[in-house]
């Protein structure tokens, strides 16, 4: 039966930094009697000393900022490029490549062309009256 | 003997006229016009009929053209909503002065199911001789029922481009509000920039829906006007027969289909000012028959067309006297066609434009 190796065997050696600490030979030298109290606050005193406090998180906020700023830059800056002329308000009415309005017919082209044919009316279904 | 060509002839130019209503990438329900049966009889007939387009206003509705100022012509165009693309039944009034100077007038209704689905029902015709209103003749009422689906998509006024309609209009909203067909709406007017007559539309300030409009000649004289009368938000419709589109239209094909249809079509020499080229199409008729090329054109709120077809079986039909080609012109409901037929190559155009304009078109289509 292999006992669980999750469980803390006094006996069996540490991590080789921790193993070469006095405090930890001392508690080993002891064997499984009890240790004495000054070794204990040394050990705790120890721990104190070498332990090092969370660093705060002094750049979470400037990265925040940045963020909402540039969620703001890139909200203005679209809306401008949206709203300007030729995107989204007057791109509709912008004219499409291939539309083409047809220029003003001179007056002369006019009557040549209405001097090449001759003009006829014909009756109506809902009116007889042609002139 | 004459009574038969002159039905014939109709029949045929309503014929045709059904054709140019029809865009074969056209997404309005409405641009579906029925026809097909006619176009078969078109080239045999005495003369092919061209199609116009009339747009009218409701003159009578919003009391002339004089109601509103000249000024603050920065505006844009309104938000429309058509009936055809709702679920409604609008009984319009349709004037429109003809060829010979004459005021004439009709009564339509118009039924739609807001699915795509739209009928277009001639209910009566001003008689000027007895002062009164009269129910159709048989022959009005065929022109009619051919021509219904495109009196819906390519007579009464649709916008074009946005860019044709701020280059070719100046627009004006009136502050005050006009109630047509028992509605509140608002007046608009849009100034021709290029001289050709101001068009005025009336469109129900809740809903946008178009309920009237006018249209102005470039001598400010009257062209044509629509005022609806009534309007039915929840009408049946059961029993209805909804007409469907006989032709199929597809892209023109500058490569292959002259070969197709024997011809090439002309290059225009004149358009109205402003217009521009909707699209090109080779039109088909679903029962078969005498394939046609249909060019149609708008400057954003005059919408015409151009359609030429060359019918073997009617070499003969050519009109022309003393060597000068003739051209032919016919005045429907709000709409003025024009035609020649050379060596039975027929050219038509028709459209919301006046004579002068559709003269001109074929004139300049001719070689």
């Amino acid at each position: 039966m292999t006992e669980p190796r999750s469980h803390r065997d006094p006996e069996r050696p540490e991590r080789s930094d921790e193993a070469d600490r006095p405090e930890i030979r001392a508690l080993r030298a002891l064997g499984r009697a009890e240790a004495p109290p000054e070794l204990w606050e040394r050990v705790q005193a120890e721990l104190r000393r070498t332990q090092r406090e969370a660093p705060r998180p002094v750049l979470r906020p400037l990265f925040r900022r940045l963020a909402v700023a540039a969620a703001l830059l890139l909200l203005v800056g679209g809306s401008a490029w949206l709203l300007r002329p030729g995107t989204l308000g007057s791109g509709s009415v912008a004219p499409p490549e291939t539309l083409v309005l047809a220029p003003p017919t001179p007056p002369e082209v006019k009557e040549a062309l209405l001097a090449k044919v001759q003009v006829r009316r014909y009756p109506s279904a809902f009116g007889s009256v042609q002139r | 003997m004459s009574g038969l060509r002159s039905l014939a002839t109709f029949l045929a130019l309503a014929g045709a006229v059904g054709v140019l209503a029809f865009g074969p990438v056209s997404c309005r329900p409405g641009d579906a016009a029925p026809e097909g049966a006619a176009l078969a009889g078109a080239g045999a007939a005495a003369g092919p009929g061209q199609q116009s387009a009339t747009v009218g206003g409701n003159a009578s509705a919003t009391g002339g053209r004089q109601g509103i100022g000249p000024g603050g012509r920065s505006g844009s165009p309104p938000v429309l909503v058509y009936p055809e693309d709702r679920l409604v039944r609008t009984d319009r009034e349709v004037t429109y002065v003809d060829l010979g100077g004459n005021e004439r007038k009709v009564r339509e209704r118009l039924t739609a199911d807001g699915l795509g689905n739209v009928t277009l029902e001639l209910l009566e015709v001003w008689d000027d001789a007895l002062q009164a209103w009269v129910a159709p003749t048989s022959v009005q009422a065929a022109v009619y029922e051919q021509r219904q689906l495109y009196y819906v998509a390519r007579r009464d006024l649709h916008f074009g481009l946005p860019f044709a309609l701020q280059a070719n209009y100046g627009w004006t909203e009136d502050p005050q509000r006009v109630t047509v067909a028992g509605r509140t709406c608002v007046r608009t007017t849009a100034h021709s920039r290029k001289g050709m007559g101001d068009v005025e539309l009336l469109h129900e300030e809740a809903t946008g829906l178009l309920l009237g409009w006018t249209l102005w000649n470039p001598d400010g004289s009257l062209y044509a006007s629509l005022t609806t009368t009534s309007v039915d938000d929840a009408p049946p419709l059961g029993g209805i027969v909804w007409p469907t589109d006989p032709v199929v239209r597809a892209p023109w094909n500058d490569v292959s289909d002259p070969q197709a249809l024997g011809f090439t079509p002309a290059t225009p020499q004149y358009l109205p000012v402003g217009s521009y080229l909707e699209g090109r199409y080779r039109v088909t008729p679903v029962g078969g028959g005498t394939e046609m090329y249909l060019a149609r054109y708008t400057d954003g709120l005059r919408a015409f067309s151009i359609l030429e077809f060359t019918d073997p079986l009617a070499t003969g039909g050519t009109t022309v006297l003393s060597g000068v080609p003739t051209v032919r012109l016919r005045q429907e409901v709000a709409e003025i066609e024009a035609d020649a037929v050379l060596s039975g190559h027929y050219t038509f155009a028709a459209g919301v434009l006046p004579s002068e304009e559709l003269q001109l078109i074929v004139a300049g289509l001719l070689p």
